[in-house]
């Protein structure tokens, strides 16, 4: 297994590629991997919403057009504007203070970008992940897909599951939402009318929650998603909106409970 | 920190430290971060898993720097404590000799921890300080031991959640009957933990 490893998006990027004895990597792979670092560059650069000088600062205080801004801007405005429906309004891509922030989906939607740089180039087999998550594609072996370990919150002494990609290597990803995580916002929409800051933990019956399936971008908004409307609703509620969708969720209650979606146990190799 | 986090009131101060942990833009971690891509990315093409690759140490220059900018936290009291920790434990130790016996028992699994080669992940920040873990490896990629050399235990609230998630979670570490490529997860604590035990998983 070829590693790679570097400070991204306040966090540690991973990155695995394996290697076979008949190896078919392409040349050039470092090349590759310089590509995905100036990629996640360049979404910082567009998307950051903490420096000034980014194209989505600018656009949201009026100083520069969607139009004129960087087509990043406009492709993420333009994708997260039907997940608070597809969510029941638990995706919310505003700030507590009303501002368009999309940073809950962009983390992923860089990340499953990354991967798709990747294939591009050749490499048809890839593990990706940027502070817990993970986008992969293809296998890790000859006879072993990908396999994610999820931590259990409420108990550390286990690992609550593992998590298997499809044995066809078909794009394939976990993402976790929760109490501390790195890498999200979330704030119910149910925080903005009441207009205050409402800590990710108040309230919710969640101590996390784990999303699984094709592409992280849509895993990492619904568990977001997920966690954010859990503070209100039964889990089980979202069941409903994400039936069908092809993404399967494990969720794990404050007082440890462990409840999940019909079809997360096809991906599932270990289960407590 | 960005002016965002610190205009916050004190009294929101963990919630921005929650907050801002988010997906840091932080300009000067960012260009820490910069030095260290260019400077320090790790790749070692480690043929297989299995084949034999003994587990290296980890790079000295990435220590505390970049995961500083991660605390989020106001506090510089506490920030600054818990650079001084990470500066005591700052140095890596590549390829040494077992020093201390394992705290765990190796892993049922095959593999010669007698002859293990322990290896020093990088820390990882959480609002409290840093994580940072000491994995033994046998040659054959079994790992035999896996334990917090640094955790954060500059407050109250901290040392209770380490006391009991340190120990706890390095037993789980080393008793792994399941081979897996990445993690995920939901708490500071054991996601810091979990970054610095990746740190090593991605030096193999």
């Amino acid at each position: 297994m070829r590693r790679w490893s570097w400070p991204s998006m306040g966090s540690v990027a991973s990155l695995a590629v394996p290697s076979h004895p008949a190896d078919a990597m392409p040349e050039g792979v470092a090349s590759t991997v310089d590509g995905v670092h100036s990629w996640l560059d360049e979404v910082e650069d567009a998307l950051s919403p903490f420096r000034g000088d980014s194209d989505l600062c600018r656009w949201r205080s009026g100083r520069q057009a969607l139009c004129d801004c960087s087509p990043l801007l406009g492709e993420v405005v333009q994708a997260v504007r039907d997940l608070p429906e597809r969510t029941d309004g638990g995706f919310n891509p505003y700030d507590r203070r009303g501002r368009f922030d999309p940073t809950g989906y962009v983390k992923g939607w860089a990340i499953e970008r990354a991967v798709g740089l990747l294939h591009d180039a050749g490499i048809m087999d890839a593990c990706l992940g940027v502070g817990g998550d993970i986008q992969m594609i293809g296998c890790a072996d000859t006879d072993r897909p990908w396999r994610v370990a999820v931590t259990d919150p409420a108990d550390p002494d286990r690992i609550l599951a593992v998590v298997e990609a499809p044995a066809d290597g078909s794009s394939f990803s976990v993402a976790t939402s929760g109490t501390a995580q790195r890498g999200e916002h979330i704030w119910s929409g149910l925080d903005l009318h009441r207009g205050s800051a409402i800590s990710r933990d108040a309230g919710s019956a969640l101590a996390a929650v784990t999303v699984a399936g094709p592409n992280l971008s849509l895993a990492d908004s619904f568990a977001t998603a997920i966690w954010a409307l859990a503070r209100d609703h039964p889990v089980d509620e979202a069941w409903q909106w994400l039936a069908g969708t092809g993404y399967e969720a494990l969720a794990v209650g404050g007082e440890g409970w462990v409840r999940r979606t019909p079809g997360m146990g096809q991906f599932l190799v270990l289960a407590a | 920190m960005s002016d965002l986090m610190r205009r916050a009131a004190p009294g929101v101060a963990v919630i921005s430290a929650a907050l801002a942990t988010v997906w840091l833009f932080d300009p000067a971690l960012r260009s820490d971060a910069a030095d260290q891509a260019a400077g320090t990315t790790t790749q070692q093409s480690a043929g297989d898993a299995t084949a034999g690759d003994e587990g290296s140490g980890t790079d000295p220059g990435s220590g505390g720097d970049a995961t500083s900018g991660d605390t989020g936290s106001d506090d510089s009291a506490s920030e600054g404590s818990a650079e001084s920790g990470a500066a005591e434990e700052g140095s890596a130790e590549s390829g040494a000799a077992p020093a201390d016996p394992a705290p765990v028992d190796p892993a049922p699994a095959a593999g010669d921890c007698g002859t293990a080669t322990a290896t020093t992940g990088d820390p990882a920040m959480t609002p409290w300080g840093p994580v940072r873990v000491q994995m033994e490896l046998a040659s054959d990629g079994t790992v035999c031991s896996v334990k917090a050399i640094a955790y954060p235990d500059s407050d109250r609230k901290s040392s209770q959640i380490n006391a009991r998630a340190i120990p706890i979670l390095d037993s789980q570490a080393a008793q792994q009957g399941v081979e897996f490529d990445a993690l995920s997860g939901a708490t500071y604590t054991s996601e810091a933990y979990r970054e610095s035990m990746q740190s090593i998983l991605d030096q193999r």
